[in-house]
């Protein structure tokens, strides 16, 4: 499961990530993260159980973090895709393939939205939701 | 070879023809053939079998289209033009102009291109028309902005001047850093491989004779159909690189088949599909036709040398290339097509469907395309200046182990900014710089071997200035020690060096 996360400038200083991975005691994989002068936003992903998903979704908000959780990272417009598979080798994580019809197909829970993939798409097909 | 080249001993044009209006014409596609011949034999396969449709569809630079818009009232020499802001060649009559893949917009450079504007008259979308004149007596306007689209051009006419290409070289990168080329973006460390051609599909491979391919061949091109003008440019048939020109009218064609592109930080370009229908004549081509994947070897090119004569890291099949992945130095690494497969089968397939329900016929070419022609260099005639003229010789070195405070008093004494550090055997394995000792003195390092860069960018001495220039420009330093094919330093160029030598003269080389 993947969540982005939205700080508002007062939490700066509070270290509210590293209390939620002592507090639920799980590995977080940090996908991104930006910081500008409003606010910090981290996406990560947590192999959490369901039930406990929510906990942390409570968790977060409490201490007046935004949550969100991601279905996907990338989204992909199959009418523009033309299959050529530029992009396929260039993915650090291997979430492109190519089919056995040669058809490339993206594995969106894999992708960990470094956009190396988005640029290099000649057709302009892939965007990023998180951006 | 040419003894006898397109000689119809199987079958001839007008045979084939007859069967195709009769509906009872054998049509595989080369994958499919391919495969069959691989079970039965070449021999008995292309007993059973007529034609063979191949298919690419691929980023093909060189293509464009000639348009025709019509004359304004009043009328209207144009002396420049653009379509959605994309220059279009204006060399022509007064109304006609040249639309070519690479042009890019003015106004969104890199995005936008010729190839995007092809697409999106093919697609019936509107485009803007914006063009310039002098005036004239007989034409007077001299300014128009309107829309068009492909239906109020009177002719719209695609004309490729190189497609096809037989086979492609595949591209991977041994430096250090992201290469962003036409063949895509190459990870560095021979992190990934890139490819174009279809291999199997490839309709010049196919034929690899070229002997059912010349003047005059009817070609599935854009969707639509298109004829074979001529050879292509930079047709090489001695490399298995041939190339062929067509055309055919684009407001045929289908948007499906023509699509604009842009490679990431390269620039704009148009993917092209393209379809040939090759009759199995004799026996050459019936052997060829049935090549398969294993045995359509290319070379893996390493772009991370900016050459035109850059270096083959290895052979390597389309088979092992459509795998996915390849081995360089013992590691496996992935590949990205950049021509799309599935296009390609695609394109084949409706050829194959077209000849089978009677709607294309194949023509004899009037005349093949010529088998000696070789894709020569462009040697720079005009003398350009290069590292030797301009390097000092007479520079110091310093061993790792010195201590700082002499290193600084070298770069005082000799008046220098760049102090090369080298091995007992005069070989570079660093360079230490009068900011690198500024940091030694705000940090508290005491060693040489502490603050020296180790991955030194250096030159050669027949290397072009420019080159130098770019090489400056992109790591952001001011000077390089120019070295030996040993690693040994033969001496320095700097940025000073340069500007004092030709700024003085008036023009950088």
């Amino acid at each position: 499961m993947r969540f982005k996360l939205t700080f508002p400038k007062e939490l700066a200083d509070k270290p509210v990530f590293s209390e939620a991975i002592l507090r639920f005691h799980r590995p977080f994989n940090i996908i991104e993260a930006d910081v500008d002068a409003e606010k910090g936003v981290i996406v990560a992903s947590t192999d959490l159980p369901e039930d406990d998903v929510m906990e942390l979704v409570k968790f977060f908000e409490e201490r007046g973090v935004r949550v969100e959780l991601l279905a996907k990272l990338l989204e992909v417009d199959l009418e523009k895709c033309i299959s050529c598979g530029a992009c396929v080798s260039l993915c650090p994580v291997e979430a492109i393939s190519i089919a056995r019809d040669w058809s490339v197909v993206f594995d969106e829970e894999k992708c960990v939205a470094c956009g190396l993939c988005v640029n290099a798409c000649p057709v302009r097909a892939l965007k990023l939701s998180i951006h | 070879m040419n003894s006898g080249r397109g000689i119809e001993t199987m079958r001839s044009y007008e045979e084939i023809n007859k069967k195709i209006k009769h509906g009872d014409v054998v049509v595989l596609t080369a994958d499919e053939y391919a495969r069959l011949a691989e079970d039965k034999g070449w021999e008995k396969a292309s007993k059973e079998v007529d034609i063979v449709t191949t298919g690419t569809f691929g980023a093909m630079c060189s293509s464009g289209a000639f348009l025709n818009f019509g004359h304004t009232e009043p009328p209207m020499k144009m002396y420049r033009c653009w379509l959605n802001d994309v220059p279009a060649y204006k060399g022509l009559a007064a109304v006609d102009a040249y639309i070519g893949a690479t042009a890019m917009s003015e106004t969104r450079p890199f995005e936008y291109g010729g190839g995007h504007v092809i697409e999106d008259l093919v697609a019936g979308r509107e485009v803007e028309l914006r063009a310039e004149a002098y005036g004239t007596d007989c034409y007077p306007r001299r300014y128009l902005e309107t829309s068009i689209t492909i239906y109020d051009l009177n002719q719209a006419i695609l004309v490729n001047p190189r497609n096809a290409y037989q086979r492609y070289n595949a591209a991977t990168n041994s430096t250090d850093r992201v290469l962003y080329t036409y063949m895509g973006t190459l990870l560095p460390y021979y992190g990934n491989v890139t490819f174009s051609g279809s291999g199997v599909l490839s309709p010049l491979y196919k034929d690899l004779y070229l002997e059912t391919i010349g003047i005059g061949t009817r070609i599935f091109l854009g969707g639509g159909i298109g004829y074979i003008i001529g050879e292509g440019t930079q047709h090489n048939p001695g490399a298995a690189m041939s190339t062929i020109m067509v055309k055919g009218d684009l407001k045929k064609m289908n948007p499906r088949y023509l699509r604009g592109a842009s490679i990431y930080r390269y620039g704009t370009t148009m993917y092209v599909g393209l379809g040939i229908a090759i009759p199995l004549i004799n026996e050459r081509v019936a052997k060829t036709a049935a090549l398969k994947d294993e045995e359509i070897y290319t070379d893996i090119v390493d772009y991370g040398v900016p050459s035109r004569s850059r270096p083959s890291v290895r052979r390597v099949s389309y088979a092992e290339l459509k795998t996915g992945r390849v081995v360089i130095n013992d590691r496996t690494v992935r590949v990205s097509p950049l021509s799309s497969v599935k296009l390609a089968m695609e394109i084949a397939y409706t050829l194959k469907k077209w000849i089978e329900n009677g709607i294309f016929y194949l023509s004899r070419p009037i005349e093949l395309l010529p088998l000696d022609t070789v894709f020569k260099p462009l040697e720079v005639r005009r003398r350009e200046p290069r590292v030797f003229e301009v390097m000092r010789r007479d520079i110091p070195t310093i061993r790792s182990d010195e201590d700082l405070r002499n290193t600084a008093r070298i770069l005082i004494e000799r008046g220098i900014d760049h102090l090369p550090v080298v091995d007992d055997r005069g070989r570079l394995i660093g360079i230490v710089t009068s900011w690198d000792l500024a940091r030694a003195l705000a940090y508290g390092k005491m060693r040489l071997e502490d603050i020296m860069t180790r991955h030194v960018i250096t030159a050669t001495p027949y290397e072009p200035i420019h080159s130098v220039v770019a090489k400056m420009e992109r790591y952001n330093i001011s000077g390089l020690p120019v070295v030996d094919e040993e690693n040994r330093v033969l001496g320095l160029v700097t940025a000073d060096d340069i500007s004092r030598r030709y700024v003085v003269r008036g023009g950088i080389p």
